[in-house]
């Protein structure tokens, strides 16, 4: 929508003109009881799966979800299987490694009782197994910076796949990308023209994935279909060096389909007056000791299929925006490159360099 | 069905029993009295026989007819704001005269925003009805040079907008699709063009602007809100004229004159935006970006004789942009550039015909078809979705004029609806499914009577009745719900079908009128209105203001009809001489079946829409006091609205329940407006004038909290728009240069209209979003589009 106006706007005003601006504003604040909020599912994939608890916030930069701790939390599924989760550390519950795996055709529920003994519940969700990706392909695209004389280069990364027969299949598509480090930890030089840093003891990968980027679809649409051109992400020039994504494509349930997207919507709303007006977002959770408690999240039942792209960056323009080099002094000590959200000693599946 | 018989052989009587009635002894001396410079019929205008002394005034239409005896006489006409004029007649038989009457103008004195006579707020039976002359239009100081009847009406107590370049505009509570918007008697589905920002009429060929806000007459109806009834000048009879514009963001033409002197007329204006080579000069990111309107107006006259009118207006206009994105699309589709294109196509054949002094009927063809695009190109996944309404009417009107004490006025209407709610077709490589959804198809039937009734010299009525019915009608499938439960896809429990022509659904109702006017002293009276209004079409949206592809939607089983119910009580008081006027209004108003649509509502492409909506209970009420100074140099008004609006969406299910059936502040609910509006004019050739606005800033719904899912941070809204964005305030002013006005012979007039929008550069908010970034220590952003002054230059010319 605010592409439109300023495209209006620039018709309007001639060239050159600044004529809309956002700028800060503070609103009166509002607040709620923390409610609990649940994240997690299970997969067709080998386990161990992860239920994270947390509570809610104000909406402010001030505020921070707290964890949620000492809940006793079980996965059920309809052949009567029940698995209790360990709690991993605060907040966080995970699956024994050999303990249950989703198969899809099964339904899964989640149950929680909370240290100050309220029970939740999620309805049952069924697993659909997820088709294969066809194809994954980039595109190059190179544009000017507006307002620079500087250009933005990119590889716009696009997957195929073909849709099955049956209606109601969902879809939501996520992304991962590895990157090699030497330096497990480093510190800018005071001269700003280089980093200083200390080696890995094991090979070790930065991980990049975008949280905010939220990409579903369903097949209403295009049922039994090729889905074609579905746009994933874009790879920078920031090396000559081939780029490595892994892309997964998970198969959802309806629910949470209309759940990604009443996120999305909610995330990409800019209160405009052609954008729809902001909803709550329906989770699949609900409290049964205490009907008027509310919870917000997802337990979910998820297909998945992956695939991996190597995009060939070597065909830039110019010079890669690179990032400063770092020194590594010769003996120096080593650091351990820890497993985390942003790091893993563990060589990616395709991993071939 | 058979009241609407009956009213139509009451009509058929009357006019038969009328006609026959003989006046042997003398000749009538007839004719029209008009606007010299717009053609406008003047209303009201005093007529003395000077021989014999006797007055008379003209009707609505400017129309008059005086029985005389044969012989020769001197007539005078006489209109506040007019120069009072002569004319000597032979009468021998039977006499037209075409009578035209120069404004005042040159005098200084003018009357500002109204073009009816200046004491006609205080003596006119409606209540809550304004109307604007084209001549008032034009000093409103205006964005960025384009004269605009929408955007001027916003002056008016009672009219708001959810925002700057939002299309429509809400009146007294209502929402934007319950104003009924006539462009010389054909609906305009779509007022706007280029989204919001301007609006479909040519102001060159305008000639007033009427919007009843209040009491709308029995003559009218078929929607909730207001009637906008936009007029288009005559064509001038007597000479070629070529006249139009050059400005930042379109350009004007148009040409009028007779093609048989007196007999004959016709008029053909265009308008269009080429100005969007700018974006291909603009970055990058624009210059995919296309944006381009236009309009075409044409109007033909052919006078027939004196009793027998004939007109052919057309209208045709059309908007094309194309953005980089698929952001306003709501098509889960994967598209690099979408393009949106709407279009009106009007025909409207119209038939005047005088049978006697005391009787006209009026009959009309009207045809009114709008359509809106949606397409993306992409090979694979090309489509394009086209939705739509075509509205075919005949309508006939028949007014009596029996005595000086009483008007009677009865008339019927039928229109023939087509919707057509959303196709949409795959391009040739396309993967995506071709989806037609089914066409919605009814007569609206209406039939109304009323009279103006002037009971005493201090009281008059002005009473009407209205019935209409909508009957929906094959080709149809009408889902069947489960019972105790909400509507939705899963609880279909079977489907009816309807073959073609087979009325299978009835929605109808009375719609009384009444408005009263009791003059209590000198300049000084009290009116009340009463009115009903039902609507059986609208457009279904889920966003703050409508897209222009947003799908219509009549009447059915399941979508009622909207019924607004409104009580008005006004106090008018005009003093030194009609220069000063004041008035104070107060409403209540009930909409019955008002519509909102459901959380999470996907509206496009819903098969059934009743799914996605629900109807709830709307209450609006409000003040607007007016204070206007009509004579001097410096002229202007002030203008107050209090006004809150409410809706009330409550069920026994929660998914059909909104706010948690609590009621909550409609979109466009803004308390405190106040408009001002003051115009300088030292010499016939120029003018000045200042235009200052300051409403509340519209409800928003503010997240209460946030939860972190999966690395998301994701706001959570609980209830319905509850908190507001920033108060809106801007000042414009505008200067006007006329040339050649004061020379006598004057051929050529042009003007040169400087103005500037936002003078003090405001940072309005346009919208208000809710993010938190690291990089800032602000939980929410304003986004303002109009943030700086916005000067403009527009040529004028008329040859």
């Amino acid at each position: 929508m605010k592409a439109f106006l300023f495209a209006v706007l620039t018709l309007l005003a001639g060239v050159g003109l600044t004529v809309s601006c956002v700028t800060e504003f503070q609103p009166d604040p509002l607040s709620l009881p923390p409610t609990l909020v649940v994240e997690g599912q299970v997969t067709d994939a080998p386990g161990p799966y992860t239920v994270r608890l947390t509570r809610t916030a104000d909406y402010s930069y001030k505020a921070l979800n707290l964890l949620e701790t000492g809940a006793t939390l079980s996965i059920q599924d309809d052949a009567g299987r029940t698995e209790t989760l360990l709690e991993q550390s605060g907040g966080v519950y995970v699956t024994r490694a050999n303990g249950i795996r989703g198969v899809a055709g099964r339904s899964y529920k989640l149950t929680i009782q909370t240290k100050d003994g309220v029970r939740y519940e999620s309805e049952p969700e069924r697993l659909t197994a997820a088709p294969p990706i066809l194809q994954l392909y980039t595109e190059y695209r190179n544009d000017p910076v507006p307002g620079t004389a500087t250009r933005k280069q990119g590889w716009d990364v696009y997957l195929d796949t073909k849709d099955p027969a049956e209606t109601g299949n969902y879809y939501r598509w996520e992304w991962t990308h590895y990157e090699f480090v030497y330096a497990c930890q480093k510190r800018l030089l005071p001269s700003g023209t280089s980093y200083t840093g200390l080696g890995c003891c094991t090979p070790c990968w930065d991980v990049t994935r975008c949280y905010n980027c939220i990409s579903v679809n369903s097949d209403a649409n295009i049922n039994g279909q090729n889905i074609s051109r579905q746009y994933i992400m874009t790879a920078p020039y920031t090396s000559l060096a081939s780029y490595y994504v892994e892309v997964q494509q998970q198969a959802i349930s309806k629910g949470a389909y209309a759940f990604w997207k009443s996120v999305r919507g909610l995330v990409s709303n800019t209160g405009g007056l052609f954008d729809p007006a902001p909803a709550s977002v329906q989770g699949n959770l609900r409290c049964t000791s205490d009907s008027q408690r509310q919870v917000y999240g997802y337990f979910g039942a998820t297909g998945l299929s992956e695939q991996y792209i190597y995009v060939d960056r070597s065909k830039g323009q110019g010079q890669p925006t690179v990032d400063l080099p770092v020194n590594i002094p010769v003996p120096s000590a080593c650091v351990v490159c820890e497993n985390s959200l942003y790091r893993t000693p563990v060589q990616p599946r395709w991993w071939v360099y | 069905m058979r009241l609407l018989y009956l009213l139509f052989t009451v009509l058929f009587s009357i006019s038969v029993a009328v006609a026959q009635s003989p006046n042997p002894v003398t000749y009538p001396a007839t004719g029209y009295v008009r606007d010299a410079a717009t053609g406008k019929p003047i209303q009201g205008a005093n007529i003395v026989v000077m021989n014999v002394s006797k007055g008379y005034v003209t009707a609505k239409d400017g129309y008059y007819v005086i029985s005389l005896p044969p012989g020769n006489y001197v007539l005078k006409f006489t209109h506040v704001g007019y120069r009072p004029r002569l004319d000597t007649i032979s009468l021998q038989k039977l006499l037209f005269r075409e009578i035209v009457m120069e404004d005042d103008t040159k005098d200084l004195d003018e009357v500002i925003v109204t073009s009816e006579a200046p004491d006609r707020n205080v003596r006119k039976v409606e209540i809550g009805v304004s109307q604007l002359s084209i001549r008032s239009i034009r000093r409103i100081p205006p964005l960025l040079g384009e004269v605009d009847v929408v955007r001027s009406l916003l002056l008016l107590p009672g009219v708001t907008t959810v925002g700057e370049g939002a299309p429509g505009f809400n009146v007294r509570g209502g929402s934007a699709d319950q104003n009924l918007v006539l462009f010389d008697d054909a609906p305009v589905f779509n007022s706007s063009h280029l989204l919001g920002f301007f609006s479909v009429f040519n102001p060159d060929v305008v000639r007033d602007v009427t919007l009843n806000r209040g009491g709308v007459a029995a003559s009218l109806g078929g929607r909730a809100s207001s009637v906008l009834d936009v007029k288009i000048k005559e064509p001038d009879a007597e000479k070629w004229h070529l006249d139009g514009g050059v400005g930042i963001i379109s350009n004007r033409l148009g040409v009028e004159g007779p093609i048989i002197k007196n007999k004959l007329s016709f008029l053909a204006a265009a308008r269009g935006s080429f100005n969007d080579f700018l974006f291909k000069i603009g970055p990058q990111s624009l210059r995919g970006t296309r944006a381009n309107f236009y309009d075409l107006t044409t109007k033909l006259k052919y006078q027939f004789s004196e009793k027998h009118t004939f007109t052919l207006t057309g209208y045709l206009s059309k908007d094309v942009f194309k953005l980089a994105s698929d952001s306003l699309s709501g098509q889960e589709i994967n598209a690099s550039s979408t393009q949106f294109a709407y279009q009106t196509a009007n025909a409207v054949l119209r038939w005047n015909y005088f049978v006697s002094k005391q009787i006209s009927v009026t009959t009309s063809v009207i045809l009114s078809r709008y359509r809106a695009n949606l397409t993306a190109s992409d090979s694979a996944n090309a489509f394009d979705l086209q939705s739509g309404v075509l509205h075919r009417q005949i309508k006939s009107d028949l007014t009596y004029t029996p005595s000086e004490k009483h008007q009677w006025q009865t008339g019927l209407s039928v229109i023939d609806y087509l919707v057509q709610p959303n196709t949409r077709t795959p391009g040739p490589l396309s993967n995506v499914l071709p989806v037609d959804l089914s066409r919605e198809r009814a007569y609206e039937l209406a039939a109304y009577v009323q009279d103006e009734w002037t009971v005493s010299p201090t009281i008059s009525v002005l009473a009407g009745l209205r019935y209409s019915a909508l009957l929906n009608r094959g080709p149809a499938a009408v889902r069947t719900y489960a019972e105790n439960g909400p509507v939705e896809d899963e609880s279909v429990i079977g489907t009816k079908t309807y073959n073609t022509g087979t009325v299978y659904h009835r929605a109808g109702g009375f719609e009384p009128r009444l408005a009263v006017r009791w003059s209590v002293g000198e300049g000084q009276s009290v009116k009340l209105g009463y009115s009903r209004l039902r609507q059986y079409i609208q457009q279904v949206t889920n966003t703050t203001a409508a897209l222009p592809t947003s799908r219509w939607h009549l009447t059915d089983v399941y979508t009622k009809p909207a019924v607004a119910d409104q009580l008005s009580l006004g106090y008018f008081r005009n003093t030194k001489d009609n220069a000063v006027e004041l008035s104070a209004e107060v409403y209540y108003k009930t909409i019955a079946n008002a519509t909102d649509y459901r959380d999470g509502a996907e509206l496009q492409l819903a098969p059934a829409v009743e799914t996605q909506l629900v109807q709830g209970q709307g209450h609006a009420y409000g003040l607007e006091a007016l204070a206007r100074k009509n004579k001097g140099r410096w002229t202007g008004f002030v203008a107050y609205t209090y006004s809150r609006t409410f809706l009330t969406i409550d069920s026994p299910f929660a998914a059909e329940r909104v706010n948690n059936g609590q009621a909550y502040p409609a979109n466009y609910d803004k308390p405190h407006i106040l408009n001002a509006l003051a115009v300088y004019r030292p010499t016939a050739w120029f003018s000045l004038s200042l235009n200052f606005t300051y409403s509340t800033g519209r409800p928003i719904t503010q997240p209460y909290a946030r939860a972190r899912i999966n690395g998301v941070v994701i706001p959570l809204y609980i209830d319905r728009n509850q908190q507001r964005i920033p108060d809106y305030h801007r000042l414009d002013f505008s200067m006007t240069f006329e040339q050649n006005t004061l020379t006598k012979k004057r051929k050529n007039e042009s003007s040169w209209v400087f103005s500037v929008y936002n003078v003090y550069a405001h940072k309005n908010a346009y919208s208000v979003f809710y993010r938190l970034t690291p990089r800032s220590l602000s939980d929410a952003y304003k986004l303002s589009i109009f943030a700086t002054a916005f000067p403009s230059l527009t040529y004028n010319f008329k040859f």
